[in-house]
């Protein structure tokens, strides 16, 4: 399952919290901390959501980089 | 079982309340050494204690034994309190008898009252309880398991005397049963956290004391500062007086002790209680606890601001602000929240969130904030603030 969707829309979620919005050329490319006005407080927030909604923590054996909307999505893909 | 080993240097882990105390006033009358276990310690935790104090006998798990040690204990009079241990072996204060009578000398003027006894029966507080009830004649009731079972005890065995933690006060406050009075109490004492001025209004609106005081005390430091004014922090006035009792400093926001009742290994020595401060005019308040920081990215969050906040809020009765682990930035703020039912039950996350970032930094804006009915408080009355 391709977890881009989800994604999108929590990052879309937790800007909304704080007053700002996704932009409108949003992809699976586009870079969450340069291409959106999401902070490293809002990202983090955003994946402690992600557990919750897949009951996944990617992170649990230590911090795994990611960028891109895509990258992100692609941690909590079944292995 | 414990009556053989009176007079005996003994560990004791109380199977009730009602047996702590029994013991306490055994050992306070025999003038022995009796150290308290709390409920949570392992029989081989205790043991191991044991052996190191010297102490041969043990009441632990429902059963008395023996043990072979070759120490002897470090004093042969007086009580043992453990903190509580939650990483490594407890540490243990041993407090003389003497200094623990004079510091319960203030009940006298409470003669032949009833006493509830909200704390674990082996907590310091527990025990300044138990000595200042005897002391004046008192009779002890322990809390019931049940918060409402607890409120019809204090109507139904006239208790005039209630010492609690502000969150054991505000629990018992909102589980009050709408039907029943709320009876007036000759003393109300809160202690064991910081309290605020809208709980000691709380207090004083519901229970209308005759007295209102607020105690700060610790297992380390014994008690330290009382404060019946009914209003919240302390007065300046109680660090820059030389005073031949309790001395107070303040170094880095921190507040240091020096008393002559804190525990005897650490007589005539400064203690960091590790307790934030700050002062405001002539009063000065706690603000949290020194050990208690969040880090988030590398800012510190102390929850207990967060929490007054919080609860500053119409709709809020009561918050716990806690850590939860974050890949991104080590740490976020997540908060538990108690409703005021009857104020606003359309109230959201969302709201109390934006209600926060009016006045706190991003940092500490709790990115979790979870509607509960009660919040959890542990043996020694205090919030729990590990999930």
């Amino acid at each position: 399952m391709n977890h881009s969707a989800l994604v999108t829309e929590i990052i879309s979620k937790v800007l909304h919290s704080s007053g700002k919005s996704l932009p409108s050329n949003i992809s699976e490319s586009t870079n969450i901390l340069k291409e959106t006005e999401l902070d490293s407080l809002g990202l983090a927030e955003v994946v402690m959501l992600l557990e919750a909604k897949t009951n996944k923590d990617p992170f649990a054996n230590g911090f795994i980089n990611f960028q891109t909307i895509g990258e992100l999505a692609a941690l909590y893909n079944d292995r | 079982m414990i009556a053989n080993a009176l007079c005996h240097p003994l560990i004791l882990q109380p199977t009730s309340a009602s047996q702590a105390i029994d013991a306490i006033l055994q050992y306070q009358r025999t003038q022995g050494l009796l150290i308290l276990a709390h409920p949570w310690l392992r029989k081989e935790v205790i043991e191991t204690c044991a052996q190191n104090l010297g102490i041969q006998q043990i009441f632990s798990d429902g059963t008395f034994r023996e043990i072979a040690t070759t120490k002897t204990p470090p004093i042969d009079s007086g009580i043992g309190i453990f903190s509580s241990g939650s990483t490594g072996l407890p540490k243990l204060s041993l407090h003389q008898w003497k200094s623990l009578q004079e510091a319960a000398s203030f009940a006298t003027e409470l003669e032949s009252k009833h006493w509830l006894l909200t704390y674990g029966a082996t907590t310091f507080a527990a025990l300044q309880v138990i000595l200042s009830a005897n002391l004046s004649s008192g009779k002890i009731f322990p809390i019931l398991p049940n918060m409402e079972e607890t409120c019809l005890l204090i109507v139904e065995q006239k208790i005039d005397v209630i010492s609690a933690t502000p969150s054991f006060w505000k629990k018992l406050i909102s589980t009050w049963p709408q039907d029943l009075p709320f009876p007036q109490l000759a003393q109300a004492t809160s202690g064991g956290e910081a309290v605020d001025q809208k709980t000691l209004d709380l207090i004083s609106s519901k229970f209308n004391p005759e007295q209102l005081t607020h105690i700060y005390a610790s297992s380390e430091a014994g008690s330290c500062i009382v404060v019946s004014d009914r209003k919240a922090g302390f007065p300046s006035s109680k660090i820059s007086r030389s005073n031949k009792d309790v001395e107070l400093k303040i170094i880095e926001n921190e507040l240091w002790v020096r008393s002559p009742r804190q525990r005897t290994e650490e007589q005539g020595n400064w203690y960091n209680t590790r307790d934030l401060v700050k002062q405001e005019g002539s009063r000065i308040f706690f603000v949290g606890r020194a050990d208690g920081l969040i880090n988030v990215g590398g800012n510190k969050v102390m929850p207990e601001e967060v929490e007054d906040l919080l609860i500053s809020h119409p709709c809020v009765h009561e918050a716990v602000v806690y850590s939860i682990k974050n890949p991104i930035v080590g740490n976020l703020v997540a908060a538990q929240v108690v409703l005021e039912s009857s104020i606003d039950p359309d109230i959201t996350e969302q709201n109390l969130k934006d209600f926060l970032s009016q006045r706190l930094e991003s940092f500490k804006i709790p990115r979790k904030i979870l509607f509960v009915n009660t919040i959890e408080i542990s043996p020694s009355g205090k919030k729990k603030r590990q999930f």
